[in-house]
């Protein structure tokens, strides 16, 4: 097969999104699908919603315009006039307030007094990638409608026929030969396997899903590509351009705008994983994103290949423990052979492929914010040990708080967005004949993520050292101190921040303050229920740092008000004196089977650190080392302050700098002011 | 081992963890401090007087006063609410360091026991591992601390911690006797081939240098080779010629060439010390390159 120069082609791609023009004469506008489904909802008022999306859905396969490419690898795009989004949005409001009597404009909360956030999940979310690839769209439909004919099967069926029908419009519009293959029949080709997943995401996610994770592309792909290779229909080389092709779609449609999208490699490394890695090299791109199954028997050149891309700039990777992340879920109520088949959805939150649906991002638990709360809350206290008791007694009462919430909001998830096509991918939704919005899944898992953990140590460590150790102030002294956000205690301040001990130096007297901190909030969390019949799976990092740390008052730790927090398990910035290694060694620590949801950690490199061959050897060691440990989540930062200070200086010099935001990259040039000043603080930290 | 050595205390002025540039691998690097030599382009100018020694920032300072009201000797005074700080009458307890809200106060060279240095090099023994790294000793000039240098060596050698000594080897012949059995690895400065310039330059000649490398090389040692380039000093091609031809006679692993750089001379401010190499510009690549050329001539494998 002939593919096209991806480079030339590489400047119109990447703005495909953005510069579509669709042809009336292809279909029906906005106005017209949603005229045509108000009648049908009208016509049919007593119709279950899971029929109605698939009405919608089929509507715009069939009828919705589309972007005909000829000449392009790929096509997949049909008009997203917001109608879905209206919608969904239009029912969110309704049950939102029938649920909690008020709207705020969204189908989330966050209830910052509290220390917690809930909502109805509409992202995070996999389809099972392996029964696609293996099905394909009639297949799926089949099995659907060999099922059974409850409205659920019913809508399986009509939204696996409205792809099939849409990748026929698409293939005769652009004259591709791989939709129209996918139209009638599974994949054969690794042309035909990336369309089907492109167009599928396209499609699920203009049901308002948002698909974070595009499967073990390494496993799924590899009988494709080896296909084709025996076949003669693709040679290396033309393999690689056309996963470029393939890629910078999903970088389109978001312009690297939106946490990435997430391929994962491992462990089992081949011929696959390899190509993948040289493909996202050479791209040099800050979406998609990969992680990596790592274990003992990782071969040592891919290790480096993934090296060579993190020293490059290419930090879009995460390497994660295979056996850790998978004894995690057996430890936390997963079967074996299920937790062996894990995938990371989004960043590095593990869950069983194709049979969990973990909505790791759902809930938070913000611990520096259940702190406050509890000063807030409390008077005085006799010892240290009382005050934590009473902070860990607030934490405990704020999950369970948190978690009939969000129960709430997944009881309501059906009656706003029931979705059948990710659904129909789901054999366990298909056996049990229920929607994932329903608990159709195997394991109905609702993710929590305990955040910012070090302000939350470094708080509680200057509380023990200040008050109760060296008793330089009473607590209700410190209290007034943060009222004032420090202002007129400055000394008071400056012990908090220099004389007390910190997250991540390897210093056992904060460190212990962490794991009982962690090992509190896991066991608190691990005895409370989602709303779909499973628990709440949890997971222990922190992300959007600098906007929930505008949020946050000023903490024990010497923290001013407004400013981050601490990022995923990192220290607060400028607080790890004691380099990367002691930072390593704190967090391993942590026993990360106790947070079947994921932990991360980032390493903030400086690159005269891994510059050269020397370098590359420098990063496996820490890989190595740290999955060896039993660490899992780690991945990098590699750059300079002087070089943040030129780029925010002179955007236009380097418009392709990318930097790991938490568990996904954007261009440096895209962060706001606020979030370049994060970086460069942790940049000169490194000095 | 014998315990007692636990105990040996020096003098070290810093300690860097995760230091990929003291030796193979991922290390734990000891800077020991007090150093012989006075080399005019010294980057580590705390490094040179084997006392503590505060350096004040004067670019940082905000002239609150917080350190006069800590200084137990008065070292610190504000007058017309200007900061002055009087080094005479300064007794390095370091507790202005830790008051000073503008980190403008930094207190050089702490004592620290064999024991203590090793329990820190510990701490990273899984990264060693898995890097082929260790622990370095350098300095100033460690062998000017022979006693704990050795101790330090022996201990960590006992650990099965891989060992290397980044030294000028300027020292008496039975002190460096004394750490070779537990030294796995020499980083050795050479400044200049020419006696009469190494002591134009650096304050000392070289005869000790070049008689201590050649018994290092004599007895199999593992040798780096460190050249600090520093333009106007030793980078001309006859020189580096006359470098070349010494130790390509020698049995070095391989010559690095590091480029002068004058990042150091806040420091010789902060410190009082005077720069005695100011308008020096960093070498250029291609000068680098050339003289790793010439070096390369004597059969020398040569980084940069």
């Amino acid at each position: 097969m002939k593919i096209p120069n991806f480079e030339s082609q590489r400047p119109e791609l990447e703005k495909l999104y953005e510069n579509a023009v669709y042809d009336s004469a292809t279909g029906l506008s906005g106005e017209e699908l949603e005229a045509r489904y108000r009648r049908h909802c009208a016509e049919l008022p007593g119709e279950p919603g899971v029929l109605a999306n698939a009405f919608l859905l089929y509507l715009i396969c069939t009828e919705g315009l589309i972007l005909p490419e000829p000449g392009h690898v790929f096509a997949g795009l049909v008009e997203n006039t917001g109608l879905f989004r209206k919608i969904v949005r239009e029912r969110g409001e309704r049950e939102w307030k029938r649920e909690f009597g008020e709207w705020h404009g969204a189908m989330s909360a966050e209830d910052n007094e509290l220390g917690i956030a809930y909502k109805v999940d509409l992202s995070h979310i996999t389809p099972d990638w392996t029964t696609i690839l293996e099905l394909g769209l009639p297949g799926m439909a089949e099995r659907a409608r060999a099922a059974g004919d409850s409205p659920f099967y019913r809508a399986c069926v009509m939204v696996c026929e409205g792809a099939m029908k849409l990748a026929e419009r698409l293939g005769k519009a652009s004259d591709n030969p791989a939709l129209l293959a996918i139209a009638s029949r599974a994949p054969e080709t690794l042309h035909e396997a990336c369309q089907l997943t492109y167009l599928l995401h396209d499609l699920i996610e203009t049901g308002m899903v948002e698909v974070r994770t595009m499967g073990r592309f390494d496993r799924d792909f590899l009988r494709f590509y080896r296909h084709d290779l025996a076949a003669g229909i693709l040679t290396r080389e033309s393999a690689k351009a056309l996963l470029k092709h393939y890629w910078i779609r999903f970088y389109a449609k978001y312009q690297g705008k939106r946490f990435g999208k997430n391929f994962c490699y491992g462990p089992d490394i081949n011929e696959l994983s390899y190509l993948a890695f040289e493909a996202y090299y050479e791209m040099n791109i800050v979406d998609p994103k990969f992680s990596v199954f790592v274990r003992d028997d990782t071969p040592r050149d891919f290790l480096e290949l993934c090296a060579k891309c993190i020293r490059d700039g290419r930090t879009s990777v995460v390497f994660l423990n295979y056996g850790k992340v998978v004894a995690g879920l057996i430890k936390n109520g997963r079967d074996p052979e299920d937790a062996e088949n894990v995938i990371p959805i989004g960043c590095y939150e593990p869950a069983v492929f194709g049979r969990e649906v973990s909505l790791s991002g759902a809930t938070m638990l913000y611990l520096p914010d259940i702190l406050l709360h509890t000063l807030r809350t409390t008077g005085d206290f006799d010892t240290f040990d009382a005050f934590v008791a009473a902070f860990l007694e607030d934490m405990r009462k704020q999950a369970a708080e948190m978690a009939s919430r969000q129960a709430r909001c997944e009881k309501i998830w059906p009656n706003i967005n029931p979705t059948p096509l990710l659904s129909a991918s789901y054999r366990d939704c298909i056996a049990s004949g229920k929607d994932v919005t329903l608990g159709g899944a195997k394991y109905n898992t609702t993710g929590c993520v305990v955040s910012h953990l070090a302000d939350c140590v470094d708080s509680l460590a200057a509380i023990r050292e200040l008050v109760y150790r060296r008793r330089d102030c009473t607590l209700n002294e410190l209290k007034s101190a943060l009222a004032a956000d420090w202002k007129g205690h400055e000394r008071l301040r400056l012990e908090a921040l220099r004389q007390c001990p910190k997250w991540g130096n390897n210093d056992s007297d904060a460190d212990d303050l962490a794991l009982l901190v962690a090992r509190e909030a896991a066991q608190a969390l691990n005895k409370l229920e989602t709303g779909r019949g499973g628990r709440i799976t949890p997971s222990l990092y922190g992300q959007l740092v600098v906007e929930h740390g505008r949020k946050v008052g000023a903490l024990p730790s010497g923290r001013l008000a407004g400013e981050p927090v601490s990022k995923n398990l990192d220290a607060v910035i400028s607080m790890d004196r004691n380099g990367l290694t002691a930072l390593l060694d704190s967090v391993l620590k942590i026993d990360v089977t106790d947070w079947p949801c994921g932990v991360c950690i980032d390493a903030m490199l400086h690159p005269t650190s891994v510059s050269g061959e020397d370098g590359v050897d420098i990063l496996c060691a820490l890989i190595r080392t740290y999955i060896k440990r039993g660490g899992s989540g780690l991945q990098f930062n590699i750059f300079d302050a002087a070089l943040l200070r030129d780029a925010q200086a002179h955007p236009e010099r380097y418009e392709t700098l990318q930097v790991r935001v938490c568990g996904w990259n954007v261009r440096f040039n895209d962060l706001s002011k606020d979030g370049q000043e994060t970086f460069i603080a942790q940049a000169e930290a490194l000095a | 081992m014998d315990d007692s050595i636990l105990k040996t205390a020096g003098t070290v002025m810093d300690v860097k963890r995760f230091a990929v540039h003291d030796g193979p691998g991922i290390r734990t690097t000891f800077f020991l401090k007090g150093c012989p030599l006075r080399c005019r382009w010294c980057h580590n100018p705390e490094g040179l007087s084997p006392e503590p020694q505060l350096a004040y920032y004067l670019h940082k300072c905000r002239n609150c006063g917080e350190c006069a009201s800590v200084c137990p000797a008065g070292a610190h005074t504000f007058s017309g609410g200007v900061h002055r700080f009087d080094r005479e009458k300064c007794r390095n307890c370091g507790k202005c360091e830790l008051w000073c809200p503008a980190a403008a106060l930094k207190l050089y060279g702490r004592s620290m026991t064999v024991g203590e240095a090793l329990k820190t090099a510990r701490e990273d023994v899984i990264f060693y591992t898995e890097s082929t790294g260790g622990v370095t000793l350098s300095g100033g000039e460690p062998l000017l601390q022979p006693r704990f240098a050795r101790d330090l060596l022996a201990a960590c050698r006992n650990d099965g911690i891989h060992t290397a000594l980044d030294t000028s080897c300027f020292a008496e012949r039975e002190v460096l006797e004394k750490v070779i059995p537990f030294t796995d690895m020499f980083l050795v400065d050479f400044k200049h081939p020419s006696s009469d310039e190494h002591k134009r330059l650096t304050g000392r000649s070289n005869d000790l240098i070049r008689a201590n490398l050649r018994h290092l090389s004599d007895i199999g040692a593992r040798i780096e080779i460190r050249i600090p380039l520093v333009p106007g000093c030793n980078d001309a091609p006859e020189v580096l010629a006359e470098t070349g031809k010494f130790l390509g006679a020698l049995n070095i692993e391989a010559v690095r060439l590091l480029a002068y750089h004058p990042q150091a001379t806040t420091k010789y401010t902060a410190l009082d010390l005077e720069y005695r190499l100011p308008d020096t510009a960093p070498p250029e690549a291609e000068k680098l390159e050339s003289a790793a050329g010439i070096l390369r001539c004597f059969g020398l494998k040569v980084l940069i």
